[in-house]
């Protein structure tokens, strides 16, 4: 029994927090990173009180639940019906009691994000004696985690490949579903695709960016910034490249469209722009004075065009990984010397024309450099 | 309506070209390019649609590929021979963005006699590869064009969607529009009448036969 919980655990378990690692990223910043470090307990007991008040904002709260146990349901009857894999339905040999302490083991495990909240929602309920909401929360946990396992246990056991959930979820995406355009297929292939690159990117920059702007904003050292802020564009070449490549593998024929060189470069361009907001965000929440907003917003803008300076640097070297690197490395002294200037605003200008500028000189003219043994 | 004057394409990594045309002028109608694997007869359309970069000139209706990248564009239209698409969007995302990009009209009436309006809402993950060659061939008739490029149009669609393809072509040469279509199938002469052939051979393009 406990050799198949294991095995549960490695085939759907962690490809689920794996996969969606950019979604609890993403969630975990929205609650966690947007407010100052100094008012987070404040900010999350006033949320909570007014989750257990108003009967409107717990109905709210237990929809986006709903919303996340349907979304667990719908992975596991993704894998269930998936071809490779046959072999779980050798687990409608177990005898059915087992089956269902089985899956809510594995229900437990999907929707512990919630319920590690919900128990913190739980005591604080507790202690300033709301008891009605408390039992309603406690009924809608299990309700939801019954809908779980339920579920598993019936698309296993009936072999019902057209799961209720994959429906429900079918339902769902209607309303989530929106129409990709331009601007937009960069972005849902980082968070499609690439998300656990992102989310390791982001969590490594944001590391990085904490090392000056928390632990040492007593002692705030703009050198170490610099170098610092360095390493996060240099980080960010990563997705950089996967961005390229994805462009030029999947919307090659974009170039037979009457899509202009600098609007493509406006498209990356704005791609930047987003996946550097958490960056922005972390610094302006946590600056603590030690750089002027004016300062920050340059430094924000630099990095931008530093991101689409690697992009250029991409086309002209026919997308060369090798030659790309050792440009980096350039690009990494390059930027010491610019941060060591001040002067940030013409700095950003700077980089930003160079990079338009071997951008439109290679856009079109781009063509992939074979790969040498 | 198509014109070429000292083309040549050569490959990175490669000193000789893989094809050459010093001229070349097409009147407006069917031609069928064909050659043996490897000759350069994708090479040729995807030059001629703007994908790959290449040495000389292209025109269509004297609006060259270089001086006037837009409004040719608007003009020509391409389906790959093995189109790839992002498995994420779905199809009524690429057609909507072909049809904001090129203007003009999306194809209605083929996009619905393949029966491409039965999946296009869904993710292109979920596509066949048939699938997938409707879906580039609703999007090469997308639009205004006046030169439509197929490369190998006929490969994994159904002998139904063959039917449609061919006579959606022939309402599209009555209304004007040219078509270069490369294809190891034979096309049905009958279906499409004034169909002339090229041929690609030692790397060089010979002229159409009357």
């Amino acid at each position: 029994m406990i050799a198949i919980f294991q095995f549960l655990i490695k085939t759907w378990v962690r490809p689920f927090y794996a996969i969606n690692a950019g979604f609890f990223l993403f969630a975990f910043f929205f609650f966690f990173g947007m407010v100052n470090g100094s008012q987070l307990i404040s900010y999350h007991l006033s949320l909570m009180q007014s989750m257990l008040q108003s009967p409107v904002m717990l109905a709210v709260v237990c929809v986006g639940w709903l919303w996340y146990a349907i979304k667990c349901l719908n992975f596991c009857g993704n894998s269930i019906t998936a071809a490779d894999s046959n072999y779980i339905f050798a687990l409608k040999a177990l005898p059915a009691l087992r089956q269902w302490l089985l899956f809510a083991g594995i229900a437990i495990c999907l929707y512990l994000p919630v319920l590690a909240y919900v128990l913190v929602l739980l005591k604080v309920a507790l202690q300033q004696h709301y008891y009605i909401p408390a039992t309603q929360l406690v009924l809608v946990q299990v309700i939801l985690l019954g809908l779980i396992m339920a579920g598993i246990f019936f698309s296993i056991n009936q072999n019902n490949r057209h799961l209720l959930a994959a429906k429900l979820w079918q339902g769902l995406s209607r309303f989530t579903n929106i129409r990709i355009g331009l601007y937009g297929f960069l972005l849902a292939f980082v968070l499609q695709q690439r998300k656990q690159s992102f989310a390791m990117v982001k969590i490594f920059s944001l590391l990085l960016l904490s090392v000056s702007l928390v632990r040492n904003a007593d002692n705030f050292d703009e050198d170490l910034f610099g170098i610092l802020f360095q390493l996060v564009l240099v980080t960010h070449a990563v997705l950089v490249f996967y961005l390229f490549e994805f462009w030029e593998n999947y919307f090659s024929f974009s170039r037979n469209l009457p899509l202009a060189a600098v609007k493509a470069a406006l498209l990356y361009v704005f791609t930047y722009m987003v996946l550097l907001l958490p960056e922005a965000g972390f610094m302006l929440i946590n600056n603590q004075g030690n750089l002027p907003v004016a300062s920050m917003l340059f430094l924000y803008g630099i990095a931008i065009a530093m991101l689409f300076l690697y992009t250029a640097i991409l086309y002209a070297t026919g997308g060369n990984i090798s030659r790309y690197t050792n440009l980096l490395l350039a690009g990494f002294i390059m930027i010491f010397f610019v941060l060591k200037t001040g002067y940030l605003l013409g700095s950003m200008l700077g980089i930003a024309g160079i990079a338009a500028l071997i951008f439109l000189a290679h856009y079109y003219s781009y063509e992939k450099e074979p790969v040498k043994d | 309506m198509l014109s070429i004057s000292d083309f040549s394409k050569t490959y990175p990594g490669c000193t000789a070209p893989v094809l050459s045309i010093p001229s070349l002028q097409l009147q407006p109608g069917i031609y069928w390019l064909y050659g043996q694997n490897g000759s350069g007869k994708t090479s040729l359309v995807k030059s001629i649609a703007g994908l790959l970069p290449f040495k000389g000139s292209i025109a269509v209706n004297n609006i060259d590929i270089h001086r006037q990248r837009m409004a040719y564009t608007r003009l020509v239209n391409y389906a790959e021979a093995e189109p790839l698409y992002p498995p994420f969007v779905t199809g009524n995302d690429l057609l909507s963005f072909y049809h904001q990009t090129k203007k003009g009209q999306l194809p209605q009436a083929f996009i619905q006699a393949i029966g491409l309006d039965k999946f296009s809402a869904q993710k292109i993950s979920t596509y066949s590869s048939g699938m997938i060659k409707k879906l580039s061939l609703a999007l090469a008739f997308t639009g205004n064009p006046a030169l439509i490029l197929l490369d190998e149009p006929l490969i994994a669609l159904d002998t139904d969607a063959v039917e449609q393809l061919q006579q959606t072509i022939k309402q599209y040469l009555q209304a004007g529009v040219s078509f270069l279509i490369t294809s190891h199938q034979p096309l049905n002469l009958q279906l499409l009448p004034g169909l002339q052939t090229l041929q690609i051979h030692d790397k060089q393009l010979q002229q159409p036969a009357a």
